[in-house]
This record gives structure tokens, C-alpha cells and sequence, in this order.
């Protein structure tokens, strides 16, 4: 009973989903299709999905770095803009895609090297130092667009146009070809950071110390350096998908940049458990329903139905945290210590 | 003199383990009794049940005589019945007042009323203390004498301490020991949980030994000595079969290179000491938990700083068996052979396939008796027993020069015990110098080549035998309890 | 600029009614125990659902208007008790679950009403009524403050969140005080966002709360986690974001971008600075913040 606990919750969710898109005013089944149309149904489809999909992986497996090690780190939102200016910038100045896609991982590292050493030396919670420098980042977008970065004749609140040389190179698929380098890019360093936390001293050591430092530390293992480079790492991974963004699609920065999408990569991680093995299904999912639901807007013509997402990205979160959490309430095993 | 609480054959159980076996104990009034036993012997369980914390499988409770059923806290403050806590049931950023009046507060008040209100019960116990001084400020006596006024307020027949010498100073628990026998006269049943003997000899009115949940020893002042409570709570009796392996001797002959050197190592709980350890020893430290031991090996291993002295020689291969093992140990979120993948115990190389994880866990799950369906079980899912045989899976695998270990078989049955004690004594036959800090008496008598006692924090040499232990535990309790000198 | 200092305090007073609101929810919140991440939406929450209920209503409409974003806030806020306390979800995880779905359902609700008419804020009322806004905020820190220090619920709240066994050994019961105090804190936020559409403004923008809620996550430290505390960190920011304002609209006038940035960023970067400068020890947070109950 105990252990089908988890599914009803999961299955109550989906209810409740259901239920909320009748609400919308929209027949069950066409929403559903539609919605699926919108993420799946043809090239352009696809290639709208993986365009979403290519920086949320990048930013989410950054996430997953840094919840893993124990590090709150849900700036990923400020570290993707810091990336994405930074992107946009060396890619204007030097023309090269490569410039550009470091300069937008030192960026997002910056970004969150700071919260790192903010909590390592001074005791400052990363939730609140990263939270604070989200609003920050914003901010800086704002002016950078309407001042420093912005296009030759002074008309739009943009960046100039990235130079052709700065362009991610593309991998055709459908008409508009929208799936770049960003994407083969995303899952490699989704592999590499799985395999770091599970394969690498290093990366074993970094998840022991998340919930028993003192094991980490009789072992040898250097916890406080580790951290705040894992806590960077995370922030490079958030400000590269910033850097794709700029460099693969949008070509320019504007007032748009990011749009949430940092959170929605913290909301992706946690609802993958923060099992890599399940974070490119989640992403997926997340993108799909970003760009189905946009579709629906299209399809349905009800206003705002593309911000349902966001709804079924904090239904599928709790679920997820509340079926957890009844798992851990199982009857404790033969043999456990008494309750103190 | 009238029975306040009774406990007539209670048993309680957690998962496996069976925390309180068929116990009969009688609190009288005006009478102090203490409970004495070791970690684990069941006397918080009691006391947590008398407190309506947790109910009895089996058994009842009577309350002057007649049988309750205590379903929470509350209920058992309706019947007089309150603790003191070891750790202190205060809240430290509240204050004094606030502390104190927690339990009845009105629905709202005036800041003055409601210090006069303090300030009324302050009196009525006693205590000078400020009553809008955080609790977070005073002192550990002052705290603990406030512990007791709050439990006062609602004990009005039943008292229960548990463990209240542990964190005083001798002039502190003299002032504790004045009020207990107050409180005594007043015809309060007080029962003094402890594992302190002195305390208990000094104290009580009677006196009952628990072991292993079961009641050992029963004793009114007076009748049982030192040395036989010291038997009855480390079980002299009937406990010498351990598997009947003799454990080998040590090597007689040169003695090894030193694997640890420590002069006038001091720490915040013990000190200054000088301690040796050579290849091939087995020094073993035992006494009571709470005694710098955990601290000590902490500080030898290099995980806190010393405050005073040197450790002129230490093996870097070293092996070190932390006391707390859910919370030391292991990284309980993660897989058995991710956490046998840590520190000195890690297999080769930066780079690992699972394939190469898992052979290597496996090996030493097996060598060291791990139970468990699978390598990539999570340490959580693994027995309390199994837990500690996986941290010595993870250490004792190489070849560490120096084993620091804190109460190496703690949870462990009698098999899995010889098994690690066997092991311990490998290494010490293989080269390696052997510190072991234990609470189990038994264990080192049988593990120690050179063994010594621990109390306050500096070590005191005694020779292995049983009597000279008991022996030299009674003297110092009694040098204590007669306030001589350490 | 010597405008008249009584249109500086009256500016100043404005900005903060809804970081004092938010700040003093989220002390309410902590003080129990419980860190509430979904306060931000909570507050844009409360601005849409007054919004909603005040918009072409007149005068008349306003009470119900905080009424409703009270109400909002506190059912969002019990959302997040039902999650923390029976569930024993993490209260970060929880609240940024909640959060996604606050920011989701405002913008949903408010693309599908986008034109609902114009709002009567207190300031358009002739009735000595306009001044209530002020009035309240002023008293509620100090209401707050009575009702945390003087009363068996703020007793109670306190230690639930410093010690729960401390409570539960004094005949407490720490879980339905953490969510009663969840509930409160829920409708202080619903009334920080109702603020922003019935003072501040007339109409409701999408992702009006600008962050507030975050920033009054950080100021409960300044606040030491006091009511009146809160007072003092809003009014502070108020204070600097009046500075940005007045600052930043002459130098947008004269052209200087970076002048306006560095305005703009000034609550962000005064806040991470000061908690950076903070001594780091903890003394001031509840003793069991964010800690499970068992």
C-alpha cells in the first residue's frame, strides 16, 4: 500500500492537470492533441521543441551539478543572462562562435563563483545570494541592451546582429533547420557531469559530503575547494546556455533573453529527481510543453495558455516531492535504530 | 513508603530490536532511584514511556497503583509526571520567562505581568536568573537548574533526570545533589537515569542495573559495591562465550616502529595526555561515553585541531572508524560501492566503470560480511549492523599502518563481533598500530594489549583483567564522590 | 532637487508598503520555522486577485479586493503547509513548486482578462478612508510584534520554530502551529501584492511583483527576524529605491544608461553586500528553521 503511495499521487496529478486544461475551456482530447502537434507534430515542431530543449539541458545539468553536491544554487536564471551578454559581446567583438561560447561560460562560472565563495566564507545562504543576483542580471540586461550592446543605429533595445562567423553551425532538420550545435553539445555535457558524479573520486566525494561532510573530510578530500569549483562548474553549464541561445537561434540579444528559462531548468532537475538518467526526458518534456502549449495559443486562440506550462511545471514538481517524500515514510526495516 | 509509578512488565520493541524485555520497576515516593546501564541497555525508552512518548508493547503502567495508559505528553504532565532532559527541552532564542511559562502561558499578557509571573516561579525554585535573559546566554548549570524548574512546574509526582551529571562541573553537581535531596524530603519519586556510578551510590535510595534491556541487578543502598554494579552493567556474567575464539596475544619479541606519538595533546574535552602507539599494539581506551574519546580520535586523526601539544609521529595510512556512524560514516543517500569508493579505500585510478565499481564493492562486501542484495543498494536500506561492517569494509581493506576505531562493534551481534575483532587484530598482526576507544568493557579486555581507562578526559593505565577495571573505576568514582582530587 | 521632504517621505512610504507587508509575512513564516520561497508569487497572486475584484468597482469595491488577495495568499500558503508539515517536503523544493505554479495561473488568469477596467486606489478616495493603507501598515509590525511576544500563539509560534521537542515537551503541538503561521503569513503577502494594484498602481502588469518577494526573503536577515525590523529594512529599501527613482529619471533625461543600471541594481547589490558583511554568526535565525518535524 505503502509503496503504491507515489503512483496515486502521480496519477491524482495528472488529474488534476486534465481537469485544469477542461477548465481552460477546451475539450480533453483535442487540447491533448494539439498540444502534442505543437511539440512533435511535424519538423518545425520538433525543431521549435529542440531549440527550447538545447539550452534548458545545458542549464539544467548545471542545476543537477550543483543540487547534487548540495549547493542551492537556483540563480541559473541570472547566470544564463550573464552568459548570454557575455556571449553576445565576444561574439560581436571577435566574430568567432568558439569566443563566444567561452565567454558565455566564464561568464555564468563568475556569476556564481561569487554565491560560492558568499557562502563558503561568509556563511550567506546560496539561495538568497543567487536570488538576489538574478534580479541583478536582470537588470544589467536592460541597460547592456539599451546602451553599451545595443545595435549601431540606436532604434531597437537589442544587441547588434551576431556577426555569420559567430553563428552556431546548424544540423539540418525541417525547413527553418533550427537545431544547432547547441543540442549534441547539451548531451555531451550531460554525459560528462553523470559520469563525473558517479564514476569520479571527485565527483563521489562531492555527493558524500552533500549529507555527511565529516566523511568527506576524514577521507582527504578538499569539501570546501570542491564545492565552490562544482558551484562555478554549475554556473558555466547555466551561462553556455545562455551562450547557445544567443549564438544558435536568436543570433541577437534583446529583452528576451532567458524569459524564465533558468527556472524552469531548476523545475526540470528537481522533477527529473536529479537522476541524470531521467533529466533529458524531463527537459524534453518542459520543452514540449513550452512549445505545445504555444501552439495551443495559436490553435485554441485562448490568451495565455502558453503560461499553463508553468502551472503544470509546479503541479509535476509537487507531485514529484510529495511522492518522495511518502516513499521515505515507509515502516523502517528490521533492525533500524529507535526512534530517538 | 507508597509506589508512585510502576512499571509491571513492560516490553518494547523497534523493528528487531528488542529495546525493553519484560522490565519491573517500582518509583517510590521521597525515594531516589537510579537506573543505571550502558548505551542501549533501555533506560531512555523507559523513561520515554513513563513520559508518554512511546507506549509498551507489552505491560502496563500504574500510576499510585492503579493502570494508565500515558497516550501523550500532555497526559503525563496531567499525572505529575515530567523529565529533565539531557539535552535540555529549551528553547534557546526564547527567554527564561518565556521558557518557563511555555507549558501554560495565558492567552496573552503584559510584559510585566507576565515577568512576575516568572519571576514568582523563579523564586519558588530558587533561581536568581534574569527572566528576559535569553536562555542562549546563560550558562550550562544555569540552564540545567532552569531545566529542572520547568520540569518542576509539572512534576508533582514523578521526577525524572536523565544523564543530569554529564555536562556539570563537580561544584555544579554538588548544588545539583543539594536539590535532589530536597526534592526527595518534599516526597517526590525521582528516578536518576545515569551511567555514572558514583552519581548512583552516592544518591540513591535504590539502585537498578539494566543490560541489553532486561533488568541485571536490583539493589537498595548499600548492598551491591562499585565493582558488582561495574559487573551487573558491563554483564561479567554468562557474556564470556564470543564465539570462543581466543584472540591471539600480542607478538612478543621487538617491539614495531611507532605508528602514533601524541605529547600533552590537549583538546575541549580532554588532556593534556601522552599516548604511544606501536605496530602490532592494541591500545584500547575504555570508559563511559562522554569522556573526550570521541574528540580524542578526532583530533588524532587530523579532523579538529588540537588546542595544546604535539603529535610528533602519526602513520599517514591511517584508518579511522568514526563513533557516529550514520552521521560520520557513511553518505547515507548513496550506493554501497559509492561509499566504499571513498578515501584510502577507493579502488585506483580517477576513472571508474561501474563494472570496476561494483567488483571491488563486492569483494569487500564479502570479506567483511556486508549484507546485501546488491552493490547499488543505498547505505540507508542496510541494517544499523551491517552499516558499521560496511565502514570497516571501506577502511580496514589496504593496508592502514595506524586503525583509530570508537566503539568498533557497537550495534553488531555476537558473530559479526568476533568477526571484527578478529579482523582488528589481523591488522595489529600485519604491522598495523591499533587504538580502539570503547564503551564495552568486554570488548576490551578481549581486544587490549596495553589498556587504559578514560574519565575526564586523561587516561588512566590499567591492567586488562576485569578486577583491576572495576577496581580502578570504583577508585575513582569514590575519589569523586568523596570530592577528592583527579 | 529640494522637492519638499514631505514628497520625498510620502514617495519613500509608497515603495515600501509592500516590502514592509512582504517582510513581515516572511518573519511570521521563519519565525515557525518555515522558509517560504513561493512568496513572490504569493504577492503577484494577491496583486492579480485584487485587481480582478477591484477593477471597475469603484470605491466600494476595495475592501473586498484585500479581502480576496488575502484570501489568495493564505490558500497558497496552506498549499505550501500541506506540502511541508504532513508531506515533509523540503520547504525549498515545495516553494519553488508552488512558486512556478503562482507565476503560471497569474499569467494565465490574466491574458484570459486583460481589460478589466480601471482600479479606485486609496489615493483617489475622498473619504478619510485613503489613508488606511498607511495607517495598517504602520500598526501591523507593531500588531505583529505584540501578537509574536505577548500571546500563547506567538509563544508557541516562536518555539516551533526554534525548538519543536521544547514545544512538544511543554503540551505544544509544533505541526498545527506551523501551519497556522503559514496561513498568516500567506495572507500578509496576499496583502503586500494587493498593495501594488490598489495604492501603487491602478492596473495590473504581468510580473508586477519585480522581485519583491525575493527581496523580502533576504531582508528578514536585516530584520533580525523581527516585525518591526521589517519596518526599518523597508523603509530602508523604500528608501533607496526612492534615491534610484529620482536619480535614474534625471539621468535617463540627460542619456546616462549606466547611472539609471546602477540605480536599478542598487537593492540587488545592497542586499548581497550587506549579507556578505554580516557577521556570520546565526544567533538571530529560529534554532529549527526549515528543519522537518517528527
Amino acid at each position: 500500500m505503502r509503496r503504491a503511495a507515489p503512483w496515486c499521487v502521480a496519477a491524482g496529478a495528472a488529474l488534476l492537470a486534465l481537469l485544469l486544461l477542461r477548465a481552460q475551456g477546451l475539450p480533453i482530447a483535442a487540447a491533448l492533441r494539439a498540444l502534442a502537434q505543437g511539440a512533435f507534430g511535424d519538423a518545425n515542431a520538433w525543431s521549435a521543441t529542440l531549440r527550447i530543449a538545447a539550452p534548458l539541458l545545458l542549464a539544467a545539468t548545471g542545476v543537477l551539478l550543483c543540487f547534487r553536491c548540495g549547493l542551492w544554487n537556483i540563480g541559473a536564471e541570472g547566470q544564463l543572462l550573464f552568459g548570454g551578454l557575455a556571449a553576445a559581446y565576444a561574439g560581436g567583438a571577435t566574430g568567432a562562435g568558439s569566443m563566444a561560447l567561452l565567454a558565455g561560460a566564464l561568464a555564468g562560472a563568475a556569476g556564481a563563483a561569487l554565491p560560492a565563495w558568499l557562502s563558503a566564507r561568509r556563511g550567506v545562504p546560496e539561495v538568497l545570494s543567487t536570488l538576489m543576483l538574478n534580479g541583478l542580471a536582470l537588470e544589467l540586461l536592460r541597460w547592456l541592451v539599451t546602451g553599451p550592446l545595443q545595435e549601431p543605429t540606436r532604434q531597437f533595445p537589442q544587441s547588434a546582429p551576431l556577426p555569420a562567423g559567430a553563428w552556431l553551425p546548424q544540423l539540418g532538420l525541417g525547413s527553418t533547420g533550427a537545431v544547432h550545435l547547441g543540442l549534441p553539445l547539451a548531451l555531451v555535457a550531460l554525459l560528462v557531469v553523470a559520469l563525473f558524479l558517479a564514476r569520479t573520486r571527485a565527483g563521489v566525494a562531492l555527493r558524500a559530503g552533500a549529507t555527511a561532510p565529516n566523511l568527506a573530510l576524514a577521507a582527504g578530500f578538499p569539501l570546501a575547494r570542491a564545492r565552490i569549483l562544482a558551484f562555478a562548474a554549475g554556473g558555466a553549464l547555466a551561462g553556455l546556455a545562455g551562450a547557445v541561445d544567443v549564438t544558435g537561434v536568436a543570433r541577437v540579444v534583446d529583452r528576451s533573453l532567458a524569459q524564465g528559462l533558468g527556472y524552469a531548468a531548476v523545475a526540470a532537475a528537481l522533477l527529473a529527481g536529479l537522476q541524470a538518467r531521467w533529466l533529458a526526458l524531463s527537459v524534453l518534456l518542459f520543452a514540449a510543453l513550452q512549445s505545445g502549449t504555444a501552439q495551443l495559443q495559436w490553435v485554441a486562440s485562448l490568451p495565455g495558455i502558453d503560461r499553463f506550462g508553468l502551472v503544470l511545471q509546479g503541479l509535476a514538481i509537487a507531485a514529484v516531492v510529495v511522492a518522495v517524500a511518502l516513499r521515505r515514510r515507509a515502516p523502517p526495516r528490521p533492525g533500524a535504530e529507535p526512534p530517538r | 513508603m507508597s509506589v508512585a509509578l510502576a512499571f509491571v512488565g513492560v516490553s518494547r520493541r523497534f523493528g528487531a530490536r528488542q529495546a525493553v524485555d519484560r522490565v519491573d520497576l517500582e518509583l517510590h515516593a521521597g525515594e531516589i532511584h537510579a537506573l543505571l546501564g550502558e548505551n542501549g541497555a533501555g533506560k531512555t525508552t523507559l523513561a520515554r514511556m513513563a513520559l508518554g512518548l512511546v507506549a509498551p508493547d507489552a505491560g502496563r503502567i500504574e500510576i499510585a497503583g492503579r493502570p494508565t495508559a500515558l497516550r501523550d505528553p500532555a497526559a503525563a504532565a496531567a499525572h505529575g509526571i515530567a523529565m529533565v532532559h539531557q539535552h535540555f527541552a529549551l528553547a534557546e532564542g526564547l527567554s527564561v520567562a518565556e521558557n518557563l511559562l511555555l507549558a501554560d502561558a495565558p492567552c496573552c499578557w503584559s510584559r510585566r505581568a507576565f515577568h512576575a509571573r516568572a519571576e514568582e516561579r523563579l523564586t519558588r525554585h530558587g533561581l536568581a536568573l534574569d527572566p528576559a535573559a535569553p536562555v542562549a546566554t546563560l550558562a550550562l548549570g544555569a540552564r540545567q537548574r532552569l531545566e529542572i524548574a520547568r520540569a518542576l512546574e509539572r512534576a508533582t509526582r514523578v521526577l525524572l533526570l536523565d544523564e543530569p551529571t554529564a555536562v556539570l562541573t563537580p561544584a555544579e553537581s554538588e548544588t545539583l545533589f543539594a536539590e535532589l535531596d530536597a526534592l526527595r524530603r518534599r516526597g517526590l519519586a525521582l528516578a536518576l537515569i545515569t551511567h555514572r556510578l558514583e552519581d548512583a551510590l552516592r544518591l540513591a535510595d535504590r539502585i537498578t542495573v539494566l543490560r541489553d534491556g532486561r533488568v541485571a541487578a536490583r539493589a537498595r543502598r548499600g548492598e551491591l559495591d562499585a565493582a558488582a554494579l561495574t559487573r551487573a552493567q558491563f554483564g561479567a556474567e554468562g557474556s564470556a562465550a564470543i564465539g570462543g575464539n581466543a584472540l591471539p596475544a600480542a607478538a612478543p619479541g621487538t617491539p614495531g616502529p611507532l605508528r602514533l606519538v601524541a605529547r600533552g595533546l590537549a583538546g575541549a574535552t580532554f588532556g593534556p595526555l601522552d599516548l604511544e602507539v606501536r605496530a602490532g599494539e592494541r591500545v584500547v581506551v575504555t570508559g563511559v561515553d562522554g569522556n573526550g574519546q570521541g574528540e580524542l580520535l578526532a583530533v588524532l586523526h587530523g579532523l579538529r585541531p588540537a588546542r595544546a601539544g604535539t603529535l610528533a609521529e602519526r602513520s599517514a595510512a591511517r584508518a579511522f572508524i568514526p563513533g557516529e556512524r550514520q552521521r560520520d560514516g557513511l553518505a547515507l543517500p548513496l550506493a554501497l560501492a559509492e561509499n566504499l569508493a571513498l578515501g584510502r579505500g577507493a579502488p585506483p585510478g580517477r576513472f571508474w566503470s561501474r563494472r570496476r565499481l561494483a567488483d571491488h564493492a563486492r569483494a569487500r562486501l564479502e570479506r567483511f560480511d556486508v549484507r546485501a542484495l546488491s552493490p547499488w543498494q543505498t547505505a540507508a536500506e542496510l541494517s544499523g549492523g551491517n552499516q558499521q561492517k560496511l565502514v570497516l569494509a571501506r577502511e580496514l581493506a589496504g593496508a592502514p599502518e595506524l586503525v583509530l576505531a570508537e566503539n568498533p562493534t557497537r550495534g553488531l551481534d555476537l558473530a559479526a563481533t568476533a568477526f571484527v575483532r578478529a579482523e582488528l587484530c589481523a591488522r595489529a598482526a600485519a604491522g598495523a598500530g591499533v587504538l580502539v576507544a570503547t564503551t564495552d568493557l568486554d570488548e576490551a579486555l578481549a581486544l587490549a594489549t596495553r589498556l587504559f581507562v578514560i574519565v575526564r578526559g586523561r587516561l588512566a593505565p590499567v591492567a586488562a583483567t576485569r578486577a583491576a577495571v572495576a577496581a580502578r573505576l570504583a577508585e575513582l568514582a569514590a575519589d569523586r564522590a568523596a570530592g577528592g582530587a583527579r | 532637487m529640494s522637492d519638499a521632504l514631505p514628497d520625498l517621505a510620502a514617495q519613500v512610504a509608497r515603495l515600501a508598503l509592500p516590502l514592509v507587508l512582504a517582510t513581515a509575512s516572511e518573519v511570521v513564516a521563519e519565525r515557525a520555522g518555515v522558509v517560504n520561497l513561493a512568496l513572490e508569487g504569493i504577492v503577484l497572486a494577491g496583486a492579480l486577485a485584487a485587481w480582478m475584484v477591484a477593477a471597475g468597482g469603484g470605491a466600494g469595491a476595495l475592501g473586498p479586493a484585500l479581502l480576496a488577495a488575502l484570501l489568495v495568499g493564505m490558500v497558497i500558503a496552506l498549499l505550501l503547509a500541506a506540502l511541508v508539515v504532513p508531506a515533509r517536503a523540503h520547504p525549498l523544493v515545495a516553494g519553488m513548486a508552488l512558486h512556478f505554479a503562482c507565476l503560471g495561473a497569474t499569467a494565465l488568469l490574466f491574458a484570459r482578462h486583460p481589460a478589466l477596467g480601471s482600479v479606485t486606489t486609496f489615493d483617489q478616495l475622498a473619504s478619510p478612508w485613503r489613508h488606511a493603507p498607511w495607517i495598517g501598515a504602520a500598526l501591523l509590525p507593531f500588531g505583529l510584534a505584540a501578537l509574536l511576544g505577548r500571546t500563547r500563539f506567538g509563544l508557541h509560534l516562536r518555539a516551533a520554530g526554534d525548538h519543536p521537542a521544547a514545544l512538544r515537551a511543554a503540551g505544544g503541538h509544533p505541526a498545527r502551529v506551523r501551519v497556522l503561521a503559514l496561513a498568516l503569513a500567506g495572507a500578509l503577502g496576499g496583502l503586500a501584492g494587493a498593495t501594488l494594484t490598489t495604492v501603487l498602481s491602478g492596473t495590473f502588469v504581468d510580473g508586477m511583483s519585480g522581485g519583491r518577494g525575493f527581496l523580502a526573503l533576504a531582508l528578514v536577515l536585516f530584520a533580525r527576524w523581527r516585525p518591526l525590523g521589517a519596518l526599518a529594512a523597508g523603509l530602508f529599501v523604500a528608501l533607496l529605491m526612492t534615491v534610484e527613482l529620482r536619480l535614474g529619471a534625471d539621468a535617463a533625461r540627460h542619456g546616462q544608461g549606466f547611472a539609471v543600471f546602477a540605480l536599478r541594481a542598487l537593492p540587488w547589490v545592497a542586499t548581497i553586500t550587506a549579507l556578505a558583511l554580516r557577521r556570520p554568526d546565526r544567533s538571530a535565525a529560529p534554532g529549527a528553521l526549515n528543519e522537518p518535524l517528527d
